[in-house]
């Protein structure tokens, strides 16, 4: 920026000859450079460390140097903003307390003055006194002194009308000097405006007035570009613009579906063909606006592996930031990692709301089913162009749409070949989305299966892709996100069908039993992505996800132990309920079939099996004529099995760490069990004292088990 | 289409630009746009605070929550809001106005008294307004819908009874800003005012197209001066 030469310029001018003269005799042996050039070239640089002798010392001297530089540079950086505050706050008191006795004349004139003053005194520092620090502290303050001149001129005449076009005067002239100073800065008081001025524009603090601010896509993208493009390249700029661009994104998804919902809202005061519209059109409404979310997911998590990509071939050296190019290239990976994080949220919140009814009467039985239920509608896409009144209002977003798909069919295009990662879940996700526009969404088992096919596809082909070996590019972030959704997936599918079941009372046997065919479709996936990996069989994903579902199936178990009520039928349940059971052991068994042609039948696979049968035959058979005690002993001998089959599991698998989580379950279980039943037998006084010695008795033989189970499993360790 | 050297190729381009460019020259020239930004500010204003044409606004008085370190006071005009009938009277050519729409004001003198202006009309068309001869002698100020019920052509619903139309006239309105709302103040001697407003008139200066400017508030008749 400034004539000057920098302690860091001759610092890397002396770094650049070093690593010259030892890359020269390299050059001549790869037939690259005759000798005759190669010391022409060497000759060269040390004439001109012999001019300068800043540059012909050793590299140590050259970075004690260096590290003087840049803590002188630093101090007087603090100095000067501290002195640019100083100033700003006695020019504003001073304002303050003399401002009643001026006239508006006199205002003026002393605006003007202060502010050719700091300009001056800026451009005097930057480009004649060879001031640069006071120079930047002084453009800053001018920046500053722009936004102020412009409040205190709206003060002077009053001016309440379009405040936000002053704030957008203010940044563009902000950005302007930023940008031909290269002050990063001033882009950071560019970017703090930018979101002042699009709140006030948008009326954010106002749902019902929100308005698209269209102009605030360019800024973004010129707000991102000149952070990039900054010598010293910020990541938390480039975070900024991601989040600029996340709220340009949806202020126009927002800004172009209210109208069409306040016209759904109007559509209620009609009739009751009024209210099925209404209905009709704010679910088309609500799925159309999920469609685009998972698709800008898409469009995220694409960039941020583009970004990571264009991260790692800008890098020079393999760890460290050596060099400027390498402090440049570090700088993505912030920005890209929050753009693969963002992404995945985004597809995956939504694909996991879509397996849940749109009501909570799912089981309430054939006579309550047509109660508050929405009408059956066809797809979204048929019924809005069935309407005509509806797709005015609906078209923009539905183009939306469509500006997104491709957009991330042209990212999947540009990838495929350059990037190592695979396409296959960002497109299952594309086509997935798309496939939601029209399903015929309204009738609950048709939006239900589809959520759950979904699901598992999206979940088994990332689970691959995860695993795969050579897709180093998505790294651990994406490994840790996976097995976060899984195990999120997991508890809320658990606890959510739990608390179902607890409410609808004598369906807590039927939900109970779908989690853990759900739970089991879940393992299976994770083994046969395994399978198609045997390379990462230990792989932690898979460890983790199968911990996931151990735990849950657990508790489901244990919880289902306690039925207090007698259960219905699940016969007489909705035909929903008998779908979606059906397409769970239909997906096991095809699951099923794959692993065993795989690796044959293993023990965690007979347990799972086990498992889902036992809970398929309490679908089946459960019903008013069993008593609730029926379902206790029924759910506490096969909790028994599962923890007996995963002792027995761990010393096959020499798992420390599974034996002594298997016995702590059975403790749990045998200690809950014997407290449920036992108290209604014996007196509070001589139960604690019959428990305390049968503990006493039940712990010796346990830890004597334990101790024999940890030194098989360690004597398995060494034999290995 | 190669994404990564579109983005770099983008960035080389700025980069140009940056180096390319004189930047002293530039730095000058941003300067004196600077100062050109901020005389045209004062040049507008100056302008239509020198026009002849002045209408006197009654104001109203508004909660005091609005007041900003109390050095401004928000400003409320009898025809800031326009509710049910009132609509229907002043919407002579029975025109539906949505948020964010302008629309100018006829504005009046009540004949024969030295009382503020009122309002006579509204129309988003200032040239049909001006046309019309019922409103020759009015002045037209320009205002932006901030809140609009919107649907006003249908007029009022004759089929109802008074009591019920009442009842629905309360969800047709019209809230109108014309940039006239703040008045600034030096510190402390917002609340005041703020008090007072239910006395206070506004004289405005207006521009050949309708926009305003504040020139000076009046308490009880009585022009108030801070310095």
């Amino acid at each position: 920026m400034f004539s000057r030469k920098t302690s860091s310029e001759n610092f890397r001018q002396s770094v650049f000859i070093e690593r010259m003269a030892s890359e020269l005799p390299r050059l001549v042996g790869l037939g690259m450079l005759e000798q005759s050039q190669a010391d022409r070239i060497a000759a060269f640089y040390e004439r001109e460390a012999a001019e300068n002798p800043e540059l012909s010392g050793n590299s140590e001297q050259s970075a004690q140097a260096e590290n003087r530089a840049a803590l002188q540079d630093r101090l007087l950086a603090i100095v000067i903003c501290v002195a640019v505050l100083l100033i700003g706050l006695g020019v504003i008191l001073f304002y303050s307390a003399i401002w009643k006795s001026m006239s508006p004349t006199v205002k003026l004139v002393q605006i003007f003055a202060w502010l050719s003053a700091v300009f001056a005194g800026a451009y005097g520092c930057l480009f004649h006194w060879r001031l640069p620090l006071t120079g930047r502290g002084l453009s800053l303050l001018g920046m500053l002194g722009f936004g102020a001149a412009i409040g205190l001129i709206s003060q002077i005449y009053h001016i309440s009308s379009e405040p936000a076009t002053g704030v957008l005067v203010w940044m563009l002239g902000v950005f302007a000097l930023s940008f031909v100073l290269r002050e990063k800065a001033g882009y950071f008081l560019a970017a703090a405006l930018l979101y002042l001025w699009n709140s006030w524009v948008t009326n954010w603090d106002d749902p019902e007035q929100l308005n698209a601010n269209y102009a605030l896509i360019p800024l973004t993208v010129l707000l991102g570009a000149l952070f990039y493009t900054h010598e010293r390249r910020s990541p938390t700029g480039l975070c900024i613009a991601i989040g600029f661009g996340l709220m340009a994104a949806y202020q126009v998804s927002v800004a172009w579906l209210l109208p069409f919902m306040q016209r759904a809202g109007e559509f209620y005061r009609v009739d009751e063909a009024g209210v099925a519209a209404a209905e009709q059109a704010l679910l088309a409404a609500a799925v159309v606006f999920t469609v685009n979310v998972v698709l800008i997911g898409v469009i995220l998590r694409g960039l941020g592996l583009i970004g990571m990509r264009l991260a790692n071939r800008s890098q020079t050296t393999p760890e460290a930031s050596e060099t400027p190019a390498d402090s440049q290239a570090l700088a993505l990976r912030v920005p890209a990692g929050l753009l693969r994080l963002l992404g995945w949220l985004h597809v995956l919140l939504p694909l996991s709301l879509i397996t849940w009814p749109l009501d909570f009467s799912l089981l309430g039985g054939p006579d309550t089913a047509g109660a508050g239920s929405p009408a059956l509608y066809p797809g979204v896409l048929p019924a809005i162009f069935a309407s005509p009144a509806a797709l005015p209002d609906i078209g923009w977003l539905l183009a939306l749409t469509a500006l997104w798909l491709a957009i991330g069919v042209a990212l999947l295009i540009y990838a495929r070949g350059k990037l190592t990662f695979p396409l296959q879940p960002a497109a299952t996700v594309i086509v997935g989305a798309l496939l939601l526009l029209v399903w015929p969404l309204g009738i609950d088992a048709a939006q239900l299966s589809a959520g759950y096919v979904l699901l598992f596809l999206v979940l088994g082909i990332w689970l691959v892709a995860v695993l795969r070996r050579g897709s180093q590019e998505l790294g651990r972030l994406e490994r840790g996100l996976f097995v976060g959704f899984v195990l999120l997936t997991l508890f809320s599918k658990a606890f959510g069908l739990l608390f179902m079941g607890i409410e609808s009372d004598q369906f807590l046997v039927a939900y109970g039993a779908g989690f853990l065919l759900f739970a089991n479709v879940i393992y299976l996936i994770v083994r046969y992505a395994g399978a198609l990996n045997p390379a990462t069989a230990g792989s932690h994903v898979i460890w983790l996800c199968d911990a996931g579902v151990a735990f849950t199936v657990y508790w489901m178990l244990y919880a289902l132990g306690f039925v207090p009520d007698q259960q219905s039928s699940i016969w007489g349940a909705r035909p929903i309920v008998l779908t979606l059971i059906a397409l769970l052991i239909a997906t096991a068994l095809v699951l099923y079939a794959l692993l065993i042609r795989r690796g044959g039948l293993t023990l965690p696979l007979g347990l799972s099996a086990l498992v889902s049968g036992t809970a398929i035959l309490a679908l089946v058979a459960g019903g008013p004529w069993l008593p609730p005690a029926a379902y206790v002993v029924f759910f506490s001998l096969l909790l028994l099995i599962f923890v007996g089959a995963m002792l027995v599991y761990s010393i096959r698998i020499a798992s420390v760490a599974l034996a002594n989580t298997a016995i702590a379950g059975l403790v749990l279980l045998i200690l809950t069990r014997y407290f449920d039943l036992a108290w209604d037998l014996l007196s509070g006084s001589a139960l604690f004292i019959v428990t305390g010695l049968l503990l006493l008795v039940g712990g010796y033989f346990l830890e004597r088990q334990r101790r024999r189970l940890v030194d098989t499993i360690e004597s398995q360790e060494a034999g290995q | 289409m190669n994404f990564i050297n579109a983005m770099q190729q983008t960035g080389n381009f700025l980069k140009r630009l940056q180096s390319g460019t004189p930047q002293r020259a530039l730095f000058v020239g941003i300067v004196l746009t600077i100062f050109a930004v901020l005389g045209a500010m004062i040049y507008e204003r100056e302008q239509i605070l020198a026009s002849p044409t002045r209408v006197m606004l009654e104001c109203e008085p508004v909660d005091p929550r609005s007041i900003l370190s109390g050095d401004y006071v928000i400003l409320s005009y009898k025809i800031s809001e326009f509710v049910g009938e009132e609509i229907d009277r002043l919407n002579v050519f029975n025109e539906d106005v949505r948020t964010d729409e302008w629309i100018y004001v006829a504005l009046r003198e009540q004949p024969g008294t030295k009382k503020p202006h009122t309002a006579a009309a509204f129309s988003k068309d200032p040239d049909r307004l001006r046309a019309d001869e019922r409103f020759a002698d009015a002045i037209l100020i320009r205002g932006k819908a901030v809140n609009s019920s919107g649907v006003f052509s249908d007029g009022p619903d004759l089929t109802l009874s008074a009591p019920e139309r009442a009842e629905v006239d309360a969800y047709r309105y019209l809230e109108l800003e014309y940039g006239l709302e703040s008045y600034f103040v030096p510190q402390r001697e917002g609340l005041w005012i703020e008090r007072e407003l239910a006395k206070a008139t506004v004289s405005v200066a207006v521009g050949p197209e309708g926009q305003t400017a504040v020139r000076d508030l009046f308490l009880d008749g009585e022009k108030v001066v801070f310095y």
